[in-house]
């Protein structure tokens, strides 16, 4: 599995009296994350229950499910595609969604999840850090038609991430 | 020896009754943190089985978290591919 490196500005979320979870991000970090959010939409835009995905994000988006069985594999996809799709779709939306007062901010400002927010935010940054490691190419090749100078800030912003959502993930458990 | 349709009806019985698993496998994107969240989260495993299932996952390559009937097992691994999880299903082999 995969190690949550603190690179870059450490995001804290904290869980609160009232059950929700607070961070606070800045301008350019919710740029960040929106255009994240852009790159997962379209990536999901070529999501076709019908076709065995081409671009290697989408075979990590939705993976075989029966993996000694390619007909049965493909009768799953077809079936569950469009509604994760949807859902992935959402999840991403979600999390621009709750980044809009913060994209026009000089200074960092306070984002308040609720529980639906949440759930929406765990699986959104899971979906964000799996399309990085299907372009960069962790425990795999990187994908080629990705330039050479845009592995190592790809990475960065992978392993950033991670520990966004590792911090999210632990805020959870208070 | 069983008539045909006795017969039919066993192995249709048999293969109605075989269990199928739900089995999450090691990947090098989600963190342990997040699986064992997954796990508690989703499938209502207490902390410490999770744990230990998330780290089978980790040690051995993948672990079974659910079994039981096949469209069952089927909604398992879409929720765990809905958490970006690598999940498949297959027979139980025991």
């Amino acid at each position: 599995m995969g190690d949550a490196l603190a690179v870059g500005i450490v995001k804290q979320f904290h869980r609160r009296a009232d059950g929700t979870v607070s961070t606070s991000v800045d301008g350019p970090e919710a740029g960040l994350f929106l255009s994240l959010v852009d790159e997962v939409h379209a990536v999901l835009e070529y999501a076709d229950g019908d076709l065995r995905p081409i671009d290697p994000v989408l075979d990590r988006f939705f993976p075989e499910a029966y993996p000694t069985d390619s007909d049965a594999s493909a009768e799953f996809r077809r079936f569950t595609t469009p509604d994760l799709r949807s859902r992935k779709t959402h999840n991403a939306a979600a999390i621009a969604e709750s980044l809009a007062p913060a994209l026009t901010a000089d200074e960092p400002v306070p984002v308040i999840l609720d529980e639906q927010q949440v759930q929406a935010w765990v699986r959104g940054l899971t979906d964000m850090r799996l399309m990085l490691a299907a372009r960069v190419g962790i425990g795999a090749e990187p994908d080629p038609g990705l330039p050479v100078d845009a592995v190592e800030p790809l990475t960065e912003v992978y392993n950033w991430l991670g520990w966004v959502q590792d911090s999210l993930v632990r805020a959870l458990d208070d | 020896m069983p008539r045909l349709d006795e017969a039919i009806d066993t192995i249709e019985r048999v293969s109605l009754d075989s269990p199928w698993v739900t089995i999450v496998w090691n990947d090098p994107v989600n963190l342990m943190s997040y699986v064992a969240w997954v796990f508690r989260s989703y499938f209502g495993f207490p902390a410490e089985e999770a744990e230990r299932r998330m780290l089978m996952v980790h040690n051995d390559g993948r672990a079974i978290v659910a079994s039981g009937g096949r469209e069952e097992m089927e909604r398992h691994v879409e929720a765990m591919h809905d958490f970006g999880l690598w999940a498949t299903l297959s027979r139980s082999e025991s």
